[in-house]
């Protein structure tokens, strides 16, 4: 199924994407975000917050078609 | 009663029905802590002044650098070298004497964070490190004070307003300190950034003492300059938040509050003893741990639901609080101690594990 996944920040520097449309057949938010850094393996080790269809999310969470899904790293400028 | 030269300067602002003689007066009551003077707390800072918030808290341990001056615009080239918040205290009188400020010109550490915050109505973080960000939150939560977050990195920025009746916090979003994170001398910034996010910022500390719908609470707002985009993420409280801060103060990261001492703790024959009196038990341990106790007045609440069902603990009466090796029992005492004012705490010191061979 498609989904859409966006990188904020640094995340979006490191993936060289902010914007990446994907198919996949990953059921939970923990199985998409093991997908997708296999996919980007420059995002391991990262911090981030995981969101699924504009809300925060934990990794149980079942995963729909046309989900979108983001990736938010902390900013510590101020 | 606003004075008449209140009334002048106010002028442009007390037409707006939103704002009026008693928005204006809200105004004036209103105390706003803003911590780092930098990037994000220079505007802040000068549109609160000029709209005549009442008590200013300045706290930068930092001195004026001159590659600060492209973005920091209460500094002149005059003030390099010279402490930012007794710099940016001059600057905002001029601008506005009808107002208090109080500079603060250290840093904010984990022994008087407390004690700043707790003088305070609104706390606002435009610091530049994770360590200081997440002591803020932590305070803030136990001074139960809302927090007004900005942050930005290169071209994008986010806000939000955290710990806002009963709302999120920081923790919410990012549970754990990361290892650290570039600031703008490591990223790079354009000047206008910390400038749109700041008043982004103020934005919200306006609406917050004026009582104006709708705040950034709840959500974590993400600002992108280049594209213009702004997106909403939705965020929730998160049930283990406070318990992480307090597990940070415990391995000496965060607030220095969480230490041990004071703490009251009792072995197996106090435990025992205890049971012959009308002492509550309460077992914060997970439902399947083994063995089970039984006794009189027990309460089995495992730590991150104790937040939640808060209702089911009687204030007022000695608690025993257990787990299996006194660890969980530790941080379920200070999260009731000091995060909702429970007292007469005892703490199995060394846990159910210690003895259960005698259960």
């Amino acid at each position: 199924m498609p989904i859409t996944v966006l990188f904020f920040g640094r995340l979006a520097e490191l993936t060289q994407t902010h914007k990446v449309e994907l198919q996949t057949t990953a059921s939970s938010v923990r199985e998409l975000e093991t997908n997708i850094l296999e996919l980007f393996p420059t995002l391991q080790n990262q911090p981030y917050t995981l969101a699924l269809n504009e809300t925060i999310t934990d990794r149980d969470k079942p995963i729909f078609d046309s989900a979108r899904f983001a990736f938010l790293p902390p900013f510590a400028g101020g | 009663m606003l004075t008449p030269a209140e009334k002048y300067r106010y002028a442009r602002q007390l037409n707006l029905a939103a704002v009026g003689e008693t928005g204006q007066e809200k105004l004036r009551n209103a105390k706003v802590l803003v911590i780092g003077c930098g990037g994000l707390g220079c505007p802040v800072l000068t549109y609160l002044a000029g709209s005549g918030t009442g008590t200013l808290g300045i706290v930068d341990h930092d001195t004026v650098d001159e590659s600060n001056l492209h973005r920091q615009i209460l500094f002149g080239t005059k003030d390099v070298g010279r402490k930012k918040a007794d710099c940016a205290k001059e600057k905002l009188a001029d601008q506005n004497p009808f107002i208090c400020i109080n500079a603060y010109p250290f840093a904010l550490t984990a022994a008087n964070a407390r004690e700043l915050i707790s003088q305070y109505d609104i706390v606002v973080d435009g610091t530049d490190n994770f360590k200081t960000r997440y002591l803020i939150n932590d305070a803030c939560v136990l001074e139960n004070k809302p927090l007004v977050y900005g942050a930005i990195y290169k071209f994008e920025g986010q806000v939000s307003v955290f710990n806002f009746n009963g709302g999120p916090t920081y923790r919410c979003l990012f549970p754990t300190e990361p290892d650290s994170g570039p600031d703008c001398r490591e990223a790079g910034v354009l000047p206008v950034l910390p400038g749109i996010i700041g008043l982004f910022m103020t934005n919200e500390i306006l609406k917050l003492i004026l009582e104006l719908d709708t705040l950034l609470t709840g959500k974590v707002m993400i600002y992108h300059a280049l594209s213009n985009t702004t997106t909403f993420m939705n965020l929730d409280r998160l049930s283990s938040s406070n318990v992480l801060a307090i597990q940070a103060g415990i391995a000496g990261t965060g607030l220095c509050h969480y230490d041990n001492s004071g703490m009251e703790q009792i072995d197996e024959l106090q435990f025992f003893e205890l049971m012959k009196t009308d002492t509550v038990f309460l077992d914060v341990r997970e439902s399947w741990e083994q063995p089970p106790v039984q006794c009189e007045n027990l309460l089995q609440i495992p730590l991150d639901q104790i937040e939640s069902r808060l209702g089911e603990i009687p204030a007022g009466k000695k608690i025993v609080v257990f787990c299996q090796s006194g660890g969980r029992s530790r941080i379920a005492i200070h999260l009731l101690a000091h995060v909702y004012g429970f007292n007469n705490l005892l703490n199995l010191e060394k846990g159910i594990h210690s003895f259960s061979s005698s259960l």
